[in-house]
């Protein structure tokens, strides 16, 4: 569904992204997993077709959407985006915000207010519809910043650490509600987090990422049984189990 | 208790200086040879003449305002978002205008298109006809002029406004909408306040400017007002006179504080994201003109047109010879009130940010109440306050003058630097008081070096408009004490053309030196300044 290939983007003589080449099945989970400034950022940016690369491909479902000369408009390319810091519209109300991100100009008033109802009961925000952002608890920003992306029924999930700024308890009632839409809505999610724990519990597979590069590629298991680097092993906090063994006993 | 000195100093020449007019003029109106009565008021509105000085107000300050959005925004939108040509120095040349003072440019308009402009004469020739077919004079002509003095304000905000919003609350509309959805129903409604700011800043403006009306002969308020004051001496009645003025001006400001709220009309560039400059592609060439077009009308004409006319360096000379005392006297009370309303904002905004929420929101109206006072009415009180045999120090000097220029100008000054102070977290403060306990010495060394740009701004500001300022000196400027803008003002009622047009460039010049010194000192340019 998604493919990168060779990816590079330099901001001056700073490259934020080396190299980079992924793959993403339909359906599947992808944790982008690295510490901060490593360029997860810029790789959403590039897939979602804010920035140009420097070089190398991006493809949505065989089409080329991105390349050095040639970019696709993000309203072209059938995708959702969470941002870091949600980038909820101030001046619009909840509804106004879901509203707005529908992309079908083709419905009437009814059948888009119909659409919008629908994500609010998926995402459990009934009752907000009036309410402006700014008088939203963290928690339910974050939900708002879900529906609007997903109103659209889009098949590719950009989301940029969205349950970073969340406690504990939060965040495992929104990993839950994710894994719940995932499979009702067919989605297919690239997943950027510098938090091991976040990037286990939602990954279908992780990508590690430092200094604009991806170190390793592969479910939690493959990454664990064969880690190729120290980096990895670290990041991932992955310990050779028969010495911690020894050292319990 | 060092601090409560201070402001208690601060808050008493504010008053002192700013309200004691306003004050004192309201009092003189609803009194008759020394008795309370409503007749000013009752008089006035009898007369049928109010109705057409509020129209003619009216169309004036509504004309100007929509010419002036119409110009201002897109401007600003090309020089902030665009990859127009010189798009780095157009950022700072769109601000020129305001150095030229509105009614200079009036004097080399009426010199190009006046009923014997030269401009007329030639085109009357041209077409072999008597009359001419446009001239400067009346309304036309006047919305003309303050459409060009006033631009700069909205494109000033309208900037302001675009760089205040996080760049990725327009990514997230690009995910479903195209450019255009982006920006009617995400751009423009952010920066909204911004503009609607902006519009009621330059209403304000055209509707209470004396010069460029009265020099193109348009009867509206601040020119009924100033004659009622000139010729009949009768300051009662021009106050009562100006009271539906003064009640529309209330009534705006308290609009533009709801809307605007407590945003701020500073915005430091942040390090993030710079913005997205759009291509233009093949609109490229007519955004150049039509930039172009601005500043050749705005600058480019009245500044060619009085070198032109003044003809030869001779004039200057003349110029220096005969005006030497009223540039000198210009150039220190401008100083010396730009000064004084650094200080006295300073500290005033300072109040006013660390205030308890009631007195914030009071002395935020308060301080910009002098916008509601229009200058020609500005100047009746602060003759009515201070034309007193015991205050003869105040009324028969300079300092008078340096009044005027401080009550009329410091809301600006405020604005500038209080949208700075906001933006010192009072945490910052509060970790200085751990290392330094006296206030004075935290002030001086944390939070004014944190508000250098606003300082520097507001005083810039400060001594451009005090330079200009002609309405409030015409009617308190002591015997002998006349400032240059005074001294063109009389001169052109001689006719004495080739040494107003010299005074003229050399009041431009002498305005813009501190102006440059500050830009290179403080590298302004990388700060923007709104006016509020
Ligand atoms: N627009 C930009 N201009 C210049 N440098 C940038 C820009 N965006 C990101 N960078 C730099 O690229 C690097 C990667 O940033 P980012 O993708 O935001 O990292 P992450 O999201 O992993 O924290 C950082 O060093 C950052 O400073
Ligand atoms: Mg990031």
């Amino acid at each position: 569904m998604l493919k990168i290939k060779e990816l590079t983007k330099k901001f001056d003589s700073l490259v934020a992204v080396n190299r980079v080449s992924l793959d993403c099945k339909k359906g599947e989970t992808l944790t982008v997993l690295g510490p901060s400034g490593c360029g997860k950022t810029t790789l959403l940016r590039l897939v979602a077709g804010f920035e140009k690369p420097d070089q190398g491909e991006i493809l949505l479902n065989g089409e080329v959407v991105s390349q050095p000369n040639k970019i696709i408009a993000p309203n072209k390319r059938d995708l959702g985006m969470i941002f870091q810091d949600l980038a909820l519209w101030p001046h619009m109300t909840v509804e106004q915000n879901i509203e707005f991100s529908l992309r079908s100009k083709r419905m009437n008033k009814t059948e888009r207010k119909k659409e919008v109802k629908e994500i609010l009961e998926k995402i459990n925000l009934e009752g907000f519809e009036k309410r402006y952002p700014n008088k939203l608890s963290g928690g339910e920003q974050q939900r708002v910043a879900l529906a609007r992306s997903l109103v659209s029924k889009p098949k590719l999930l950009l989301m940029d650490e969205p349950l970073s700024s969340l406690d504990s308890i939060l965040k495992g009632e929104l990993i839950q509600l994710l894994t719940s839409l995932k499979d009702q809505l067919e989605l297919t999610m690239v997943y950027v987090t510098h938090d091991q724990e976040e990037a286990k519990s939602v990954a279908d597979r992780i990508a590690v990422m430092n200094c604009g590069r991806i170190e390793q590629v592969g479910t939690l298991e493959e990454i664990r049984s064969d880690p190729t680097n120290k980096l990895v092993k670290d990041f991932l906090n992955i310990h050779t189990k028969p010495r911690s063994f020894r050292l319990e006993g | 208790m060092h601090n409560r000195l201070v402001y208690i100093v601060a808050l008493a020449l504010f008053c002192i200086i700013v309200l004691a007019p306003i004050l004192s003029m309201f009092l003189d109106s609803f009194m008759v040879e020394g008795k309370p009565s409503l007749s000013n008021y009752s008089e006035v509105l009898k007369e049928k003449r109010q109705i057409g000085l509020l129209v003619n107000s009216l169309i004036l300050a509504i004309g100007t305002t929509f010419f002036c959005l119409l110009i201002g925004v897109p401007l600003g939108f090309l020089i902030n978002r665009t990859n127009i040509h010189l798009r780095n120095h157009f950022s700072y040349l769109f601000l020129a205008p305001l150095v030229i003072p509105p009614y200079i440019s009036t004097i080399a308009w009426i010199h190009l298109l006046g009923s014997k402009g030269i401009l007329n004469i030639y085109l009357m020739k041209l077409f072999s006809v008597t009359e001419p077919f446009f001239t400067i004079y009346g309304f036309l002509g006047s919305i003309f002029v303050l459409t060009l003095s006033y631009f700069p304000f909205v494109t000033l905000l309208t900037i302001t406004g675009l760089k205040s919003f996080d760049r990725r609350l327009e990514e997230a509309a690009e995910i479903s909408h195209g450019s255009w959805d982006i920006m009617k129903k995400i751009t423009l409604p952010l920066i909204y306040p911004y503009i609607f700011s902006a519009a009621i800043f330059v209403f304000i403006f055209s509707i209470s400017n004396y010069s460029v009306p009265d020099l193109l002969r348009v009867n509206v308020y601040p020119v009924e007002i100033f004659i009622q004051f000139s010729a009949y001496y009768n300051h009662a009645k021009a106050t009562a006179l100006s009271i539906p003025l003064i009640l529309i001006l209330f009534f705006l400001i308290a609009l533009q504080r709801r809307y605007m709220g407590n945003k701020s009309y500073v915005t430091v560039e942040t390090s993030s994201r710079e913005v997205k400059v759009r291509d233009l592609g093949w609109w490229k060439g007519i955004a150049f003109a039509f930039v172009l077009l601005i500043i050749f009308l705005s600058v480019l004409v009245p500044i060619s047109d009085l070198i032109f006319t003044s003809r030869s360096i001779n004039a200057y000379v003349v110029a220096f010879k005969t005006a030497h005392p009223q540039i000198i006297n210009s150039f220190i009370l401008a100083f010396s009130a730009a000064t004084v309303m650094v200080i006295l904002a300073f500290i005033v905004s300072y109040i006013t940010e660390r205030a308890k929420k009631v007195l914030k929101g009071s002395l935020d109206f308060v301080s910009l109440l002098p916008f509601a006072i229009p200058a020609t009415i500005f100047g009746i009180g602060l003759t009515a306050t201070w034309n007193t045999p015991s205050t003869k120090f105040i009324y028969g000097t300079s300092l008078i003058i340096i009044f005027g220029y401080v009550a009329r100008f410091i809301p600006f000054v405020i604005r500038t630097i209080g949208s700075n102070i906001k933006q010192i977290k009072v945490g910052l403060e509060e970790a200085a008081l751990i290392s330094e306990p006296s206030w004075a010495k935290r002030i001086l060394k944390v939070v004014a070096p944190l508000s250098k740009s606003g300082i520097l701004a507001g005083w810039g500001i400060a001594f451009v408009l005090s330079m200009g300022e002609l309405a409030v000196t015409l009617l308190v400027t002591p015997a002998g004490e006349a400032t240059l803008p005074i001294r063109i003002y009389t001169l052109m009622h001689y006719g004495a053309q080739q040494l107003v047009a010299a005074l003229c460039i050399i009041l431009v010049c002498v305005t813009l030196l501190p102006i440059i010194s500050i830009v290179l000192i403080g590298r302004l340019s990388r700060v923007q300044i709104a006016i509020k």
